[in-house]
């Protein structure tokens, strides 16, 4: 590994990991494992080559990153003390949890002493990424590199071949924003075995109002016959930057269900990535992005149908308003080997103000001639006959176009099978029901 | 106090003027009929009442109850007690046929100064209405309208009458697109909730409904006035002689 060449006063925000990460080595190297640092090096300087990537960047067209050289982020601090009443109201259930803070495994927050045989939630640094090699074999993830190099630790969840973990599994990222900006590298791993079962839910807060950046990576590793449902929520501040990669391997006819919901934060990209690379193997992507200020949203995916007979899903909506901005950009990969692939991609987007924004880029790159490959976009405003219909029984305005937002929505909050996660969701995004009851 | 008093009513669509000075007078527990050609006004009357806002009332004016009802919200007017039953029912993706229900149920009980019902409540009062119209239970899980038949989407909107409870109800040609079982069934719902509290304003192309549903008063719209009124016999000499027959100097 090269020496640093850059000052804590760095001009640009490559340059500013850079040296975030020859200030933290010292400390990362005192417990590191075997072969460790070696692999975080190798992060590190695949993150350098790529760098924070600029507005040329194809992959990158619409989420523009210079702000980023504006702020003087330092990494989160270490010795954050969050107080248990502040994560709370974010816990979805009385299973297993792990909880991170500032990329540190909390013990006292923290409570998987109740994991079932054959299930472990645990903090360590995992001795490769297999996973996110093959996801990036076409096109690269740099902030997810970044995240390899510099996370502390990370919440791996490993569920043994056979064993379903009934109850689900919650990993919870906090990173404590402050005066200054701070940088924050969650890392979550989840190894489901043949056969296993297993729903993750993935939970990231931002505490305080200060600005954060945060390069995240959740890796999903699905063996034979393994269901993995992995639904992940953010509880963002408006200045939050929130740079996730999503990576998921899947082998013979696993299943993997993955969802995303944004709701508020600063600039958000999801980058989901699965490779499905066993034959039979069925992947279902979800996102819904329902933004009201001048947030911005970026899904952007990247399918492999890497084998015969795989089937997958994507649906992503936007619901718009204010001056925000939704992007989606899709692609349906199929393999020249992966015959009889089933691959659906749909994007719908709801603008609510003249001043939102919605891209829509749904692609399909196909190498096989005996597939079945779909994919469409729709950007349009609430049906104001819908409306009237509504108010003419009696619903208040508000109330009607409230309930079309909730049916549009639906399609995807519906779909979180955490039932603690999807009520949370929808109270935060509509309010308490008049007379109780949900909208399903 | 009439129910319902339009008088001069003159409404205009995207600068095309539709209705042309319409007077109708209605009082509760009465049942009145509006027939006439396709393109005469008749489904822009209905919009008018219910509140629609692509329509422009640039005369005239409608009191319900005695008060002004063209400075109403669409949802205003429903807390009042008026109700449209569509001809185009809007499908509503995503939303059950229940919470939607229950939502309207419960905003138009607040309007009306009333609690909220529990979920007990608003069950059992669904169970007795859907009865009304023999609405298929199932239907109540799905998304509005959305998959129905055109009987069942019919059916919808009288189940949905009968639970708001208007005072004046307005069918826009319900009696499109439907066999003779479902127009029964419709009839069978609208006549088991006819009384001296309500009024009914039934709109229709054909005589057939007002067997089922037979009528205090008919009138004749034709190129946006009513140009002829009468009782229930008005329907059936329109039936055999046609609207090319009817008189306009005998309006009244």
């Amino acid at each position: 590994m090269t020496t640093a060449t850059t000052s804590p006063s760095a001009a640009t925000a490559t340059d500013r990991f850079a040296a975030l990460y020859e200030g933290a080595r010292a400390a990362l190297a005192g417990s590191a494992r075997d072969g460790e640092m070696a692999r975080r090096d190798a992060a590190m300087a695949r993150f350098r080559e790529m760098g924070v990537p600029r507005r040329g960047d194809e992959e990158w067209k619409y989420t523009n990153l210079a702000g980023l050289d504006a702020l003087p982020f330092e990494l989160a601090g270490a010795a954050r003390v969050v107080a248990p009443e502040a994560v709370e109201p974010a816990l979805v259930g009385a299973g297993p949890r792990i909880v991170l803070v500032n990329g540190r495994f909390d013990e006292r927050l923290s409570d998987a002493t109740e994991a079932p045989a054959g299930v472990t939630v645990e903090a360590h640094v995992p001795a490769d990424a297999s996973v996110l090699d093959r996801c990036t074999d076409l096109a690269p993830l740099p902030f997810a590199r970044l995240c390899e190099a510099l996370a502390p630790t990370a919440a791996v969840v490993r569920v043994a071949p056979g064993v379903e973990a009934a109850e689900p599994i919650q990993a919870v990222f906090i990173t404590t924003a402050g005066d200054a900006p701070v940088a924050a590298f969650p890392r979550l791993r989840v190894e489901a075995g043949a056969g296993a079962s297993v729903t993750v839910v993935e939970t990231h807060l931002v505490m305080g109002a200060g600005a954060t950046v945060a390069a995240s990576l959740t890796e999903i590793d699905a063996a034979d016959g393994a269901r993995v449902v992995h639904e992940c929520t953010a509880d963002l501040n408006e200045s939050s930057w929130r740079l996730a990669a999503i990576v998921i391997r899947q082998a013979r006819s696993s299943r993997v269900e993955s969802a995303a919901v944004a709701t508020g934060g600063g600039v958000t990209r999801h980058d989901f990535r699965a490779s499905l690379d066993g034959p039979g193997a069925d992947c279902a992507l979800r996102g819904l992005a329902m933004l009201s200020r001048d947030e911005h949203v970026d899904n952007h995916l990247l399918v492999r149908h890497a084998a015969p007979e795989c089937t997958s899903r994507e649906f992503f909506k936007n619901v718009l308003d204010g001056s925000s901005r939704g992007v989606f950009c899709g692609r349906i990969h199929v393999d020249q080997d992966a015959q009889k692939t089933d691959g659906v991609q749909t994007n719908a987007t709801i603008l609510l103000s003249d001043d939102a924004e919605a891209q829509s880029r749904p692609q399909l790159e196909i190498y096989a001639d005996d597939v079945k490959c779909t994919h469409g976009a729709t950007v349009g405003q609430l049906d104001e006959g819908a409306v009237f219909y509504l108010r003419s029984r009696g619903l208040p305005e508000a109330r009607a176009r409230a309930l079309l937002i909730d049916g549009f929505a639906g399609e995807i909050l519906d779909a979180y099978t955490v039932a603690a996660v999807r009520d949370r969701l929808k109270s935060a995004l509509f309010g308490p029901i008049p007379g109780g009851a949900g909208a399903a | 106090m009439p129910l319902l008093e339009i008088a001069n009513l003159h409404v205009s669509v995207e600068g095309h003027e539709i209705l042309k000075g319409v007077d109708l007078t209605i009082d509760t527990g009465e049942v009145h009929s509006i027939m006439g050609p396709n393109g005469s006004g008749k489904s822009t009357l209905a919009q008018v009442i219910a509140g629609h806002e692509a329509y422009e009332v640039t005369e005239g004016s409608i009191r319900f109850k005695g008060r002004d009802l063209l400075g109403m919200g669409p949802d205003e007017r429903a807390g009042e007690g008026v109700f449209l039953a569509f001809q185009y029912p809007v499908e509503i993706p995503g939303v059950s046929t229940n919470y939607f229900l229950r939502s309207a149920v419960n905003a138009v009980r607040e309007y009306r100064g009333q609690d909220p019902l529990d979920a007990g409540s608003f069950m059992r009062l669904v169970k007795e209405k859907a009865a009304l119209v023999d609405m298929n239970a199932k239907l109540l899980s799905r998304a509005v309208n959305e998959g129905f038949s055109g009987g069942e989407k019919k059916r919808n909107e009288i189940f949905q009458m009968a639970m708001l409870e208007p005072t004046l109800a307005v069918l826009d040609e319900t009696d499109s697109g439907l066999d003779i079982d479902a127009l029964r069934i419709v009839a069978d719902g609208v006549n088991a909730l006819r009384g001296a509290d309500r009024a009914f304003l039934v709109i229709t192309h054909y005589q057939r409904l007002l067997n089922y549903i037979v009528p205090d008063h008919v009138h004749v719209l034709m190129d946006g006035r009513i140009v002829r009124s009468g009782g229930k016999d008005l329907a059936l000499e329109l039936e055999e002689s046609g609207y090319g027959a009817v008189e306009p100097a005998a309006a009244g």
